[in-house]
């Protein structure tokens, strides 16, 4: 990457992470980039697979309505749950 | 290198002397623990002494509980109220929890007693031990060279002997890599099974809080302490750890073992040798080894850094120098104090995943960087589950032996190809046990992956294995 583009990156970097990452950094900064970019070698064996996916798929309270999933507490006493609610994901629209 | 007996069998049988036991390793700490640097927090000794004494006294009127008087190490990024947790950071120098962590109750009710809050990389990110802005942790087995981390401290608390029983978090192999370098035993959990109510976070999708012990089973004896569903952690599954105490080592006729060939093929030398060696000691024993192709794995690195890079950007954009302060500024308003104190209070390394983190999640980068990175972490989950439904995944934990100190710092491409081995259980969200194969001329770990809560058959396999290598309960001193 030439200088005046790592520059244009780092300035970018700022606004959106809010820090500054030192100019002599460029060079990480852009071989990472580079590694990173190896998640494009993936090609065909990823063709058709959904992203939207967690670990926890399977299992997850989060995904289920009908039970209690998500509660407000008092920080100073954790056991006692003061509001009850529901988290909702509405990505696949399945709650 | 010195051979210490089963906490868990002197914890059975009675003889357990927390008394005594903590004077040994507050003599050890004081001679050690400068050059080895495992602890960012120490607890004063006479309240050591006292919970020992107390501790001692539940012991003699029969009122033990599962863990009474056991020394327990925490890593930093774990909260203990009361104590800083600073998460290796100079951003959460002053911060003290209010609360204790879901895993920290548990210990507290059990009757552990926690000896300090252990040094690890910022923010758990790091996988030497050396990005830490309170100094490097050495190895115990070596001091020219790393723990491995970012559990550094942990790792190395356990092997000097400071503690018998320690806490890490694993978002990559933090608990696993540290363990391999100082042969000790390390879970990584399936995912949910351990809370992470009150985990400094780094990557929620990924990590996990798990233990960290000398053997097998005095690990599964803390894991079955801190495993469990906990309603407060809206990803904890429902789980039930298994009994440490009627654990039994599995036949070796029924072990079926899946070795990858990449990673194998991947591995230095000496590493290679002295896992082969173990294979070859399982299968004379009767075990089924198998090799296989997994073509994903050069995949998986860019993949995990991608997704970790991502929800840490996320994570830390909570640290805006208005939260948690304790450093002075000139910034005359919100936006300078943001820049300035992000700026000065991250180290490099946490900086430049932070930077990478809003870039792959920028407009024009998502879909090329994130999104085919989520894809990638489906397909690596599909096959890995396809797989430990058949048999138990083994491998080298690391590909190579512990790295000298400042080895590795300069270049971070070379840190991150220290997971190859690991990232994996974290994508796919199955448990990893690692444990000790040898000790010469330094340690060598093996990591087993198992199905989803497998991790009674990851411990029944690990207690053979410690059969044949004899090297449970070592340490360096």
């Amino acid at each position: 990457m030439a200088v005046e583009d790592c520059s244009k990156l780092l300035s970018k970097i700022r606004v959106l992470a809010r820090l500054e990452v030192p100019p002599e950094d460029c060079e990480r900064i852009t071989e990472i980039r580079g590694f990173l970019e190896g998640v494009r070698r993936a090609g065909p064996l990823v063709e058709g697979l959904d992203p939207l996916y967690h670990v926890w798929e399977a299992e997850s309270r989060l995904r289920d309505p009908r039970e209690k999933g998500y509660g407000h507490v008092n920080i100073e006493d954790l056991g006692v749950e003061t509001r009850e609610g529901y988290v909702r994901l509405p990505w696949r629209g399945r709650l | 290198m010195k051979k210490r007996g089963s906490l868990a069998q002197q914890l059975a049988s009675g003889v357990y002397n927390p008394v005594e036991r903590l004077e040994e390793a507050l003599y050890l700490i004081s001679r050690l623990e400068e050059e080895v640097n495992a602890f960012i927090t120490l607890l004063p000794e006479e309240r050591l002494r006292e919970e020992a004494r107390e501790a001692q006294r539940r012991i003699l009127e029969g009122k033990a509980r599962p863990l009474e008087g056991v020394l327990v190490a925490v890593k930093d990024n774990i909260s203990v109220r009361g104590l800083r947790a600073t998460a290796g950071s100079k951003m959460l120098s002053c911060y003290k929890p209010p609360y204790n962590a879901h895993v920290v109750e548990r210990l507290v009710d059990a009757g552990a007693i926690i000896v300090g809050k252990t040094n690890m990389d910022e923010f758990a990110m790091g996988s030497t031990g050396e990005y830490s802005a309170y100094g490097p942790t050495r190895n115990p087995w070596d001091m020219g060279r790393v723990p491995g981390g970012s559990s550094s401290g942990s790792a190395a608390a356990l092997a000097y002997a400071a503690v018998d029983l320690a806490l890490g978090s694993d978002t990559g192999g933090s608990i696993r890599l540290p363990a391999a370098f100082t042969a000790t035993v390390g879970l990584k959990p399936t995912y949910g099974a351990v809370s992470r109510r009150g985990l400094i976070p780094y990557a929620n999708s990924l990590e996990q809080i798990g233990p960290m012990a000398r053997s097998v089973r005095d690990l599964a004896l803390l894991y079955s302490v801190i495993a469990g569903r906990d309603p407060l952690d809206a990803t904890s599954i429902d789980y039930q750890p298994p009994d440490p105490y009627t654990l039994e080592p599995r036949d070796p006729e029924a072990v079926r073992l899946c070795v990858p060939e990449e990673i194998i093929d991947a591995s230095e030398a000496p590493v290679k040798a002295a896992f082969e060696g173990l294979l070859s000691r399982l299968e004379a024993q009767g075990a089924t080894i198998e090799y296989f192709r997994a073509p994903w794995t050069s995949l998986v690195l860019p993949a995990y850094y991608t997704i970790a890079m991502a929800e840490a950007a996320s994570n830390l954009a909570r640290y805006d120098g208005s939260l948690y302060p304790c450093h002075d500024s000139r910034a005359r308003t919100w936006e300078e104090l943001n820049v300035e104190a992000r700026t000065r209070l991250f180290g490099p390394e946490v900086k430049r995943r932070i930077a990478m983190g809003v870039l792959v999640l920028s407009e024009g980068y998502r879909d090329e960087y994130y999104v085919k990175a989520a894809k990638i972490r489906r397909l690596v989950r599909d096959r890995v589950l396809g797989i430990v439904r058949e048999c138990i995944i083994g491998q080298p934990t690391s590909p190579v032996l512990p790295p000298r100190l400042g080895e590795r710092l300069g270049d971070p491409l070379q840190l991150y190809a220290l997971d190859i081995s690991t990232v994996t259980a974290n994508l796919a969200g199955v448990p990893a046990l690692q444990l000790p194969v040898s000790v010469e001329p330094l340690p060598v770990g093996a990591q087993l992956m198992a199905r989803p809560r497998g991790e009674v058959d990851l411990f029944e396999l690990g207690l053979l294995v410690e059969e044949i290598t004899g090297l449970a309960g070592v340490s360096a001193f």
